[in-house]
C-alpha cells in the first residue's frame, strides 16, 4: 500500500503554531495587499471567507479585512518540510516528496515492523502533531493516483484508507474531475456527453476516450479503473526533480511568476544538495489557463547543484523561451533532470572560485536553515515577492 | 543590369555568399543577396548585420552595370541545378531573369537601395597573415569554443595580434586551444582590448579563403573585425564581453613529466577507449607506467575498457581521468603521421599537449568528488 501525506493548509498552519496569538484567527500567507501580492496560503479559519492561495491579496482583503496578512518565510516552511521527511523516514525509506507540503511513502516493507497501513499512517499523523504541532491528512491505497484523492477527502485532519478490492466502489461516485488530466475542459467535455462521475465515465469503451483525448485518453481510461503502477521513487534514486505550484487564480503578472519561480528554483535547489545529486538539465514548465502546458529546457555545460546555476537557466527560459505575450499561467513548475550521483567531475579552468563560492553559500544557508530552522539568512525570495521588485539569488 | 558570366564560377562565390546566416530580424531584404556589377567585376554581398561578406568574382561580361536582389535559397538552387555553363542575369527593376540556352527561371526582386551597404576594405592600419596559416589556426581552435557560455565571451576565436605575431585561443573552459603564426602589422595595427570573431563568423572565413591564396589582411577595431582576401572582404561583429585570462591556465612545463606520443595510434586508442563510456560516466583513466600507457574506460552499465600503448617514460606511475572527447577533438585536426609532446603531473592537474608548430591545448582533467 502506497500513504499519501498532505499537510493541512502548511504555511498558515506554521505560522498559527509559532505563533499562537493567531490560533482560530484567519491567517493569510502571501502578499500584503497594498503590494499587489497573491495569497500563499490560508488557514482554514481564512478559507471559510473563500480566501484561497494564488488570489490576489487585495481580493483576500475585501473577502476577509479581519484576516492576518503574513509574508510568507520559505526558508522556515523548507525547514520544517525536512524535519516532516525525516519523520517519514523512520517508517520507510522509500520516500518520495512531492513539495514541501506533500509525499508518497511506500509502506509495504514496513507493516511487519510497525503494524497495518493503516496504523502506519496513524502514527505518521500523532507524531507529526506532538512533535511538530502540525496536522496532517493522510490518504491510504494500493497505488499513487487513488493514494493522492484519498488524502484530500476528508481534510483537514483526514485519514482515508482505500482496500485493496474496493477501487472501483471507492472511485466510481466522484466527480471526473479528480481525475489527472481531466482539467475544467476536460469536465465540461464529459458533461456535455452527460458524464459527471468516474462511474459514469468508466462506461465509456477505450477507443472513445482516446479518439476524443488522443493519448491522455489511454490514461483517463486507466486511472478511472484505478489503474496506477508507479512506483514510490525515492530521491537518491531519482532520475528527476520538480517542483510545481498551481495557481488557484491564474496569473500574468511576469514579475509575481519571476518571483514564484525563484521559490520553485530554491526548493529544488536545497532538495537536489539534500541528496547529493547534482543535475544537467533545468526544464521549465508551464501550464497556462487555457490549460496548453509548455516545457522548456537546458542543458548545463556540467552538472550543478547550485541554487544561482539554476536559477541562471530557469529564468533563461522564462525570459527568452516563453511569448513576450505570456498568456494567463496556471501552473508554474521547475525541473533537474540528467541526476548524476557519480562523484565524477570535470575540473574546470577560469570560474573556479566562483563556484566554489557559490557552493559554499549553498551549503552553509542549508546548515543554517537545518539547524535553526528559519531564515536567518536567505535570498529574501518570499519578500521580494511582496514588493514585486526583480526577483535575483 | 545586364551580365553573362561561368555559371560555376558565380556558384562557387554564391554558396560562400549563402554561408552567411539567414537573419532573424523581420527585414526580409536580408534572405537575399545583392549583385552588384561594374566594369567586368560582379559582386556578391550578403549579411545579417551581425556579419557580413563581399566577394568579387572577375572576368564577367557586363553588358548594363547595376545591381540586382537575389533569393538566397532559390538563387543557390538555380545556379546549382540550370544545365547552362553561360547564364544571364538581367533585370529591369521589376522582375530579374535568369537563363541559358536550355534553361531560363523568372523571380520577383526587390529594390537593390534597400540593402545594407557593406564597404570595402579600406583599413590603414592591419594585419597581413598567411591565408594559409590563418585557416590552419582557426580549424585549430574553432572546436574548442563554447557559444552557450554566459559567463565569459568564450563563444568565438580570440586574437591577439602583436608586432610580429598572431596568436588563436578557443576554449569551453574545461579545455583550451592556443595557435600561435607569423604575422605582419603595418601602421601599428595590433589588438588591446580581447577581440573574438563568433566561431560562425571565422568558420565562414575559413571558406572564403582559398587555400592557393597568400595572404591576407586583417584589422580589429573596437566592436567588429574586417578582413580581406584577394577576392573578398568579409566582416563580423566581435562576441561582447570579457575574455579569462587564459594564460593563467598553463601549469608550467618544468615541474611537468614529458612524454612523446604518436598522433594516429594515440587517437586510435583514446577512440577505443572511449566506446564503453556513457553521458554519465564520461571518463576514461589514463594511467602513465613504465614503458605504457593504459587507457580504461568504466560505463556503468554498459561494460569496460581497457586499451594498452607503449610510451618511452620510465618513473612513477600517474593516473589523468580524462574526458576523451577532448582529446579525441584535438588529435582529429593533426596530422596522424606527426608526433605531440604530452606533459603530465598528477590527477589534479591540467595536461598540456604540444605540437612542433607553436599549437598548444590544455585539458582539465575529470575528479572525484
Amino acid at each position: 500500500m502506497i500513504l499519501h501525506v498532505d499537510m493541512d493548509a502548511f504555511y498558515a498552519s506554521v505560522e498559527q503554531r509559532d505563533r499562537p496569538e493567531l490560533g482560530g484567527r484567519p491567517v493569510i500567507v502571501g502578499g500584503i495587499p497594498r503590494e499587489r501580492g497573491v495569497v500563499a496560503a490560508a488557514s482554514y479559519e481564512a478559507r471559510r471567507f473563500g480566501v484561497h492561495s494564488a488570489m490576489p491579496a487585495a481580493t483576500a482583503v475585501r473577502l476577509c479585512p479581519q484576516g492576518v496578512f503574513l509574508r510568507p518565510r520559505i526558508d522556515h516552511y523548507a525547514a520544517i518540510s525536512g524535519q516532516i521527511q525525516e519523520i517519514f523516514r523512520r517508517f520507510t525509506p522509500l520516500v518520495e516528496p512531492l513539495s514541501l507540503d506533500e509525499a508518497f511513502l511506500d509502506v509495504r516493507g514496513s507493516v511487519r515492523l510497525f503494524g497495518s497501513e493503516e496504523e502506519i499512517a496513524r502514527r505518521i499523523k500523532s507524531v507529526i502533531r506532538e512533535e511538530l504541532r502540525l496536522v496532517a491528512s493522510v490518504g491510504v491505497a494500493p497505488n499513487k493516483f487513488l493514494a493522492k484523492i484519498a488524502s484530500d477527502l476528508e481534510k483537514p485532519d483526514g485519514l482515508v484508507v482505500v482496500r485493496s478490492g474496493q477501487e472501483q466502489a471507492f472511485l466510481d461516485p466522484l466527480p471526473v474531475g479528480r481525475l489527472w488530466g481531466v482539467g475544467k475542459v476536460g469536465c465540461r467535455a464529459f458533461e456535455s456527453l452527460g458524464i459527471r462521475t468516474i462511474g459514469q465515465l468508466r462506461a465509456l469503451p477505450r477507443e472513445t476516450l482516446v479518439n476524443r483525448f488522443g493519448a491522455p485518453g489511454e490514461q483517463i481510461w486507466r486511472l478511472a479503473r484505478g489503474i496506477d503502477d508507479r512506483p514510490v521513487v525515492p530521491e537518491h534514486q531519482a532520475k528527476s526533480l520538480s517542483h510545481e505550484t498551481t495557481f488557484e487564480c491564474d496569473v500574468s503578472d511576469r514579475q509575481v511568476l519571476r518571483s514564484w519561480l525563484l521559490d520553485l528554483v530554491e526548493q529544488v535547489g536545497r532538495r537536489v544538495r539534500a541528496c547529493g545529486l547534482k543535475g544537467r538539465t533545468v526544464g521549465l514548465k508551464v501550464r497556462y489557463s487555457d490549460f496548453r502546458t509548455v516545457t522548456r529546457a537546458e542543458t548545463l555545460g556540467e552538472p550543478t547543484d547550485l541554487t544561482s546555476e539554476i536559477w541562471r537557466a530557469a529564468v533563461g527560459l522564462f525570459e527568452n523561451r516563453l511569448p513576450a505575450a505570456l498568456p494567463p499561467v496556471r501552473l508554474l513548475g521547475v525541473s533537474l533532470t540528467g541526476l548524476d550521483a557519480s562523484a565524477e567531475r570535470q575540473a574546470l579552468l577560469f570560474n573556479r572560485e566562483e563556484r566554489t563560492r557559490q557552493s559554499r553559500l549553498d551549503r552553509v544557508t542549508d546548515q543554517i536553515q537545518d539547524r535553526f530552522g528559519q531564515s536567518a539568512i536567505g535570498r529574501a525570495a518570499a519578500i521580494r515577492r511582496e514588493h514585486n521588485k526583480e526577483a535575483e539569488p | 543590369m545586364k551580365l553573362i558570366c561561368e555559371r560555376e564560377r558565380l556558384l562557387q562565390a554564391f554558396q560562400i555568399a549563402a554561408g552567411v546566416p539567414v537573419a532573424r530580424t523581420p527585414k526580409s531584404i536580408l534572405e537575399n543577396v545583392k549583385l552588384e556589377a561594374i566594369a567586368d567585376v560582379a559582386t556578391l554581398m550578403a549579411t545579417d548585420l551581425e556579419m557580413g561578406v563581399r566577394i568579387d568574382v572577375p572576368g564577367i561580361q557586363v553588358e548594363a552595370g547595376g545591381s540586382v536582389i537575389l533569393p538566397i535559397k532559390r538563387g543557390g538552387m538555380i545556379l546549382r541545378e540550370s544545365p547552362d555553363e553561360k547564364l544571364t542575369i538581367e533585370s529591369d527593376g521589376t522582375s530579374t531573369r535568369v537563363y541559358g540556352q536550355r534553361s531560363e527561371f523568372q523571380l520577383p526582386t526587390e529594390n537593390p537601395d534597400e540593402f545594407p551597404n557593406i564597404p570595402a576594405f579600406q583599413e590603414e592600419s592591419y594585419h597581413e597573415v598567411s591565408a594559409r596559416f590563418f585557416r590552419e589556426m582557426v580549424r585549430r581552435t574553432v572546436f574548442a569554443t563554447d557559444a552557450e557560455s554566459s559567463h565569459y565571451a568564450l563563444g568565438g576565436v580570440l586574437l591577439e595580434l602583436a608586432e610580429d605575431s598572431i596568436i588563436g585561443v578557443g576554449t569551453d573552459g574545461r579545455r583550451l586551444a592556443v595557435q600561435q603564426g607569423p604575422g605582419t602589422s603595418f601602421g601599428g595595427h595590433k589588438t588591446v582590448e580581447s577581440t573574438v570573431i563568433p566561431s560562425k563568423a571565422v568558420q565562414l572565413i575559413e571558406r572564403a579563403i582559398a587555400d592557393n591564396e597568400d595572404n591576407i589582411q586583417l584589422a580589429a577595431r573596437e566592436n567588429s573585425v574586417v578582413l580581406k582576401s584577394r577576392h573578398s572582404t568579409i566582416f563580423s561583429r566581435l562576441v561582447e564581453g570579457r575574455y579569462p585570462r587564459w594564460r593563467d591556465v598553463f601549469p608550467s612545463r618544468g615541474e611537468m613529466v614529458k612524454i612523446e606520443m604518436p598522433v594516429g595510434p594515440f587517437l586510435a586508442a583514446v577512440r577505443q577507449a572511449a566506446i564503453v563510456t556513457s553521458d554519465e560516466r564520461r571518463g576514461v583513466d589514463f594511467t602513465f607506467s613504465d614503458g605504457k600507457l593504459t587507457l580504461a574506460g568504466h560505463g556503468a552499465d554498459i561494460g569496460e575498457s581497457r586499451v594498452e600503448l607503449p610510451i618511452a617514460y620510465q618513473g612513477q606511475e600517474i593516473p589523468v581521468k580524462l574526458d576523451p572527447r577532448y582529446l579525441a577533438d584535438f588529435l582529429r585536426v593533426l596530422d596522424p603521421e606527426t608526433a605531440i609532446t604530452l606533459h603530465v603531473r598528477n590527477a589534479q592537474s591540467a595536461i598540456i599537449c604540444d605540437t612542433t608548430d607553436n599549437y598548444s591545448y590544455v585539458i582539465m582533467p575529470l575528479f572525484r568528488e
